[in-house]
């Protein structure tokens, strides 16, 4: 099951939609985010048009040079192990996670994931910085978002 | 099994100031809830080490989402946001 939201750029109108809708998209009159069922949940497919209003934005191609450029010494021998060893349907998915795992290089993630796992950085209840969460959440799920009341 | 959900102060400041486009917000909202209830079953493992799994989730084509899951405390931590392109 697919759904998702289209937003009309001109007028800002949004159009919901779940799977069974069938709206014709001319990009790029519309921006769109759809998600899909995948066999493990929801995934966050694409957006058809994106806003310019952020900085930093980080450019990698995903392509096996530019990755290894932008991984460690030990990431490049380890990512180099992985495509000798990796049969040609899987591919895509090693070139994928490098590829993620040299983002996170650029952008410096890797030492703000190990400050969380060290119990170093503070953090907010999601609720601090979205709060109509448990709202939407219960609209999505049925179910409301209990956090760490549900352990 | 629900987790709890967090967020860094450093994300928090960054999706509040400047804040984000509302489109872009509410791509990030989409992604967001989708976190407590199935933390693993969304978005791409990049490193699981122990107790800890770092995974990454996509906000539209141009943002990811990485966080941490922490099965001690079910605790998943928003913490970053990088965008591409």
């Amino acid at each position: 099951m697919a759904r998702g939201v289209l937003r009309e750029i001109n007028s800002g109108r949004k159009l919901d939609f779940t799977s069974g809708s069938r709206r014709k998209v001319r990009p790029p009159k519309y921006e769109v985010m759809v998600t899909y069922a995948a066999p493990h949940g929801y995934v966050v497919l694409m957006s058809a048009m994106h806003s310019d209003a952020t900085p930093g934005r980080i450019v990698l191609p995903r392509k096996i040079r530019a990755i290894r450029q932008a991984l460690t010494p030990e990431q490049r021998v380890q990512f180099a192990a992985e495509l000798d060893d990796i049969d040609a349907g899987g591919l895509r998915a090693v070139v994928e996670k490098w590829w993620l795992t040299a983002v996170l290089n650029m952008s410096g993630t890797w030492e703000r994931v190990e400050a969380v796992k060290a119990g170093a950085v503070r953090t907010v209840p999601v609720e601090d910085v979205i709060p109509d969460f448990a709202e939407l959440f219960e609209q999505r799920h049925s179910q409301p978002y209990v956090g760490h009341a549900g352990r | 099994m629900s987790y709890g959900l967090v967020i860094t102060e450093e994300v928090s400041a960054m999706v509040k100031s400047p804040p984000m486009d509302e489109f872009t917000h509410e791509m990030f909202v989409h992604a967001m809830l989708d976190l407590p209830l199935d933390p693993h079953g969304v978005g791409t493992l990049v490193r699981p080490e122990g107790a800890f799994t770092t995974r990454t989730l996509a906000v539209g084509s141009h943002g990811l989402i990485t966080y941490v899951v922490d099965e001690t405390t079910a605790t998943v931590t928003v913490v970053d946001v990088t965008w591409l392109g």
